[in-house]
């Protein structure tokens, strides 16, 4: 296996998730349920499994009567993500060169 | 999922979220801050002392850029952002100021009367104007897929 290669993020629910939040500060919840075109409850397990692996962090907010829920990738996910990202960017160098 | 079709996903994504965080403008954040641009740019021709006048516009200014990013699904990182898209965003500031300027010196010149009036209403305009150009310049220059 490729070294920074990491599975739990490869997971393509996973991955579409990750990828949305590694350019961003934050993003709401919203706007990834609607981007990647999810329920609520699939993409709440998907969050919390990646809460739990210390990938993301996940913040409630109030403005006036609405709420927003927040979701950001932690130091430790931005690190795993560029890992796994810089892995598939060799593994798809490698194969490139190969007659 | 192969490698290549993970990493043509993660850029796909990437760009979505840059998408949603540049843009588009409101209306309504384009066009009071165009009148207050015009505002804080024309008090001197109305009111003498007009500093707290122009501070409190700039005041408001600054609430309603709080208010605008409020509104946004998506905040990029600051480490997203080039020197290019900074660029980018101080020709648009020169360009304003350089309207202001520049209408102001030839309505003062050719002796019309209101020229702070003037300047401040090109200054609006080229707000009005260049806004959506930087908005699409901005995504240009940070998206990852050509």
């Amino acid at each position: 296996m490729e070294e920074g290669f990491d599975e739990f993020i490869h997971v393509p629910a996973r991955l579409s998730i990750v990828a949305l939040l590694a350019p961003a500060e934050w993003v709401e919840f919203r706007f990834l349920r609607e981007t990647i075109g999810t329920s609520d409850s699939a993409l709440s397990k998907q969050i919390t499994a990646l809460e739990n692996a210390g990938y993301v962090a996940v913040r409630k907010e109030r403005s006036g009567t609405a709420r927003r829920t927040l979701v950001r990738l932690t130091d430790h996910g931005h690190a795993a993500f560029a890992a796994h990202a810089a892995a598939l960017e060799r593994i798809v160098g490698t194969a490139r060169q190969r007659p | 999922m192969t490698p290549e079709d993970a990493l043509r996903e993660i850029r796909a994504r990437e760009d979505q979220t840059t998408d949603a965080a540049l843009g588009p403008v409101p209306r309504w954040y384009l066009v009071s801050v165009a009148v207050l641009l015009c505002a804080v740019g024309a008090v001197p021709d109305y009111v003498s002392g007009c500093l707290p006048y122009q501070a409190a516009g700039i005041a408001l200014l600054l609430v309603l850029s709080v208010i605008s990013n409020r509104s946004r699904t998506a905040r990029l990182r600051r480490s997203r952002y080039t020197n290019r898209s900074a660029l980018l965003v101080l020709s648009m500031m020169a360009a304003m100021i350089t309207a202001f300027i520049g209408l102001y010196v030839v309505a003062s010149l050719a002796d019309w009367s209101h020229p702070s009036t003037i300047g401040a209403a090109a200054m609006a305009l080229a707000w009005v104007l260049m806004t959506p150009w930087l908005n699409r310049a901005m995504k240009a220059t940070l998206r990852r897929e050509p």
